[in-house]
């Protein structure tokens, strides 16, 4: 049992950095680490030369423009992106949509999608959740009725992360009233362009808009933008949502976030003014932190080891999100004990205002604190509900 | 033995409540958050005709004579419906300097103006660098040439956008403590003013040999006794916060009792769920607790026992800290998407326990103070 990596593991790792390096503004760099809104042209830009140096689609075959990589070089490098303050990508497109296009998708749709894809051509969100089915995503009521060549969509998806930016949207929709609900639903390909969408901004706790209700008003979609077949809709989500939970872990962003942390306690002062990092209680708690997140990180290389073997990742996932999702909360609470009162101010509304003198009070590591506990707490909400992940593990690996 | 509310009290309460219902309802809440002010102001004026300004203060200075449980009461009702008036840091933190530093003629005149007249006060209790430890003053007086000037920085000071003057407490060499009274208007001195996550507003202020006049030292005393006093004014506000935030969790758990009765997945009510009911009876019973710690504290604070008022207060706050926060969070993710959108108020009440769990102490420093209670 070893994770040494080898001599081209070594290499690729340096690759990275050095990519990283010559690519990442320290403006970017700067904004990311302090949890600022990164913008659409500087993510795109950013995912552009990701995939120019062919790091972009790492899970990616070959033969689909991917990298293909090993699994512990997808390690390497998503440690590599995480440390490095580097925007997140956005998945919708690149690890969601794009394996299922691999899996189920015919040869047109293939080579017309996965291209733009990979060079962040199209932005893509997913239409699942809708305001009467969020973890019961079966009981969808959007409704797709086959007129000729086209299906005529009606309903409202919600939680739609970034569709305001979103050229795309893969959907669940109803093709079928009858036998189990899971049954008649079809996975769809819908051009946001399309008459008929209303995106309407969600405004979140923190006061950013992330999130969106897609409204969908007698939309025409060509028949072929359907993925496998009519009513095998469920099976595509399940194959993308178990796909979706390994990358939902978000290992190497904690590792940078616990880091950050220490940093932060490194400098703060406890209340007898000692530094906060050789506070007995503040460490202890960082320390459990750490515990977590090191059993995290090496479930997660057990699960990609055996993956390296051939094992695609099976329910035993939905303890990465479990655990993944209420680390990254608890990095943010202790975050906000790290930073004491600082914490509490809310930034986002303040960066809207005229600040100029504000930097002479607040030190830069303390910005958008609270606004990063607020967010996080959609992580045990979204991509599948904590209770919805035991679910699935009392009864597909505990058999209950 | 009686630890129930008495009819006064109940009157206060159901009066207090009727108040919300009519004028802040969560719609109301956000048009006077997001106009002018003249609403605030209209909303400030009704409320001070129910006597919620004079009710913590004596008769003696225009004031009803509330006692702990009267006071306690009313600002229960205040964190059940996110009431926007900053009373704690407005009008009871300034009233209890006022009353326990000032002398005779000052007590009465200035109590008189905050009382009764539009005149806002607000203190500042907090500097960088000192985190939650209300007793260390690194903000200092000196004298030079026979003028006094102020050197230091003062944070987080809550209702001081609204404020005529601030109270700035600063310590000279001597180790004497100075309360000095500052206009807030005045340009020698840098401020920035920036919104918390409650949606109420505070100022940094940072004074680099700020001169101000003998006139406006309120008080002058030694440091020791300082502390005592101080001690005991932010036992009672640490109080206060508890009870505002007792408000907030009993509404977060109505809500969300409500809302996992009446939300359908999978064909039934979220509630009929195991995993659910036992989440909420865990809810129901940290809220008891929370009630009882509340009384512990208001019986501590009337058998006037230094000690136990200290260990009664900071088992309140880790409290609040540590597992009603943890209702709280488990409110938020019952709601589901719901609970992270904005538009809903269950997340206004979130951020509000988010903002009074850490006021004048985080857990860790609770924790820290009983132990020392403790030893003595």
């Amino acid at each position: 049992m070893n994770i040494e990596f080898s001599k081209n593991d070594l290499e690729f790792q340096q690759k990275v950095r050095n990519f990283i390096s010559k690519n990442l503004s320290n403006e970017l760099r700067n904004k990311v680490a302090n949890g600022s809104e990164i913008t659409k042209e500087e993510i795109i830009s950013w995912q552009k030369a990701l995939h120019k140096e062919n790091l972009f689609a790492p899970g990616w075959k070959k033969e689909f423009g991917g990298a293909e990589l090993s699994a512990s070089k997808r390690y390497i490098l998503d440690q590599e992106l995480a440390l490095a303050d580097t925007p997140t990508i956005i998945p919708f497109g690149v690890t969601m949509i794009g394996p299922v296009l691999m899996h189920y998708g015919t040869p047109k749709q293939q080579s017309f999608f996965l291209p733009k894809i990979l060079n962040s051509d199209h932005w893509w969100c997913q239409g699942y959740s809708e305001p009467g089915s969020g973890s019961d995503l079966a009981s969808l009521k959007t409704k797709a009725i086959l007129k000729g060549d086209k299906y005529i969509i009606n309903g409202t998806k919600t939680w739609t992360t970034l569709a305001q930016y979103a050229d795309w949207m893969f959907c669940l929709v109803r093709t079928s009233f009858e036998g189990k609900p899971q049954e008649g639903i079809s996975f769809i390909m819908i051009d946001m362009k399309s008459k008929g969408i209303t995106v309407d901004p969600i405004i979140t706790l923190d006061g950013a808009h992330e999130i969106n209700t897609v409204y969908l008003e007698d939309v025409e979609v060509p028949r072929e933008n359907i993925i496998f077949e009519e009513n095998k809709g469920w099976t595509v989500a399940k194959f993308l949502l178990s796909h979706e939970r390994t990358s939902i872990a978000a290992v190497g962003k904690s590792i940078s976030a616990v880091k950050k942390l220490k940093q932060i306690a490194n400098i703060e002062l406890n209340n007898e003014g000692s530094l906060l990092i050789t506070d007995k209680r503040f460490r202890d708690r960082l320390t459990t932190l750490e515990m977590d997140l090191k059993a995290l990180e090496f479930t997660e290389l057990r699960i990609l080891s055996e993956e390296n073997k051939g094992v695609a990742p099976g329910p035993e996932a939905s303890l990465l999100k479990i655990r993944g999702s209420e680390i990254q909360q608890r990095i943010t609470e202790l975050t906000m004990n790290a930073v004491g009162y600082y914490g509490i101010s809310n930034d986002l509304a303040n960066s809207n205002a005229d600040r100029s003198n504000s930097n002479q009070f607040r030190p830069d590591y303390s910005q958008n604190t609270a606004a990063n506990y607020l967010n996080m707490r959609k992580t045990t909400i979204y991509g599948g509900s904590n209770e919805i992940q035991k679910n699935i593990l009392s009864k597909m690996v505990l058999g209950l | 033995m009686n630890l129930s509310l008495n009819e006064e009290q109940l009157l206060i309460k159901n009066s207090a409540e009727k108040f919300f219902l009519d004028n802040l309802s969560f719609e109301q809440r956000n048009k006077i958050l997001t106009s002018d002010g003249k609403l605030f102001e209209d909303l400030i004026l009704k409320s001070k005709e129910l006597g919620w300004y004079g009710l913590p203060f004596d008769q003696k200075f225009g004031g009803l004579g509330g006692n702990i449980t009267d006071v306690m009461t009313l600002i229960e009702t205040f964190g059940a419906s996110l009431h926007i008036d900053p009373y704690i840091f407005s009008l009871l933190l300034p009233g209890k300097i006022i009353e326990h530093f000032f002398d005779e003629d000052k007590k009465s005149h200035y109590l008189d103006k905050i009382i009764n007249d539009n005149i806002k006060l607000a203190y500042c209790f907090a500097e960088p660098n000192i985190r939650f430890d209300i007793h260390k003053l690194n903000c200092k007086v000196y004298l030079e040439e026979n003028k006094y000037f102020l050197k230091g920085k003062k944070m987080l000071v809550l209702a001081a956008d609204q404020a005529n003057s601030i109270i700035v407490p600063a310590i000279d060499k001597d180790k004497n403590v100075y309360l000095v009274k500052i206009d807030n208007t005045s340009k020698n001195f840098l401020s920035n003013k920036y919104k918390i996550i409650d949606d109420s507003d505070a100022v940094d202020y940072e004074f680099d040999g700020f001169e101000f006049n003998e006139n406006d030292i309120l008080v002058k005393l030694n440091y020791d006794e300082y502390k005592k006093k101080i001690s005991i004014i932010f036992d009672y506000l640490t109080l206060a916060v508890c009870s505002e935030a007792l408000g907030v969790i009993e509404k977060m758990y109505k809500l969300t009792l409500e809302y996992v009765k009446t939300r359908e997945q999978f064909g039934k009510r979220i509630g009929d769920f195991q995993v659910i009911q036992h989440r909420m009876v865990e809810m129901y019973i940290i809220k008891e607790e929370m009630r009882s710690l509340n009384c512990s504290a208001q019986v501590s604070f009337s058998n006037n026992d230094p000690k136990e008022r200290i260990k009664s207060i900071s088992l309140n706050k880790i409290f609040l800290d540590t597992k009603a926060k943890e209702a709280a969070q488990d409110c938020i993710q019952l709601h589901g998407g719901m609970g992270v959108a904005n538009e809903m108020s269950i997340g206004h009440f979130f951020k509000k326990l988010t903002f009074l769990s850490m006021l004048f102490g985080d857990s860790d420093y609770h924790y820290k103070r009983y132990e020392l209670a403790d030893k003595i």
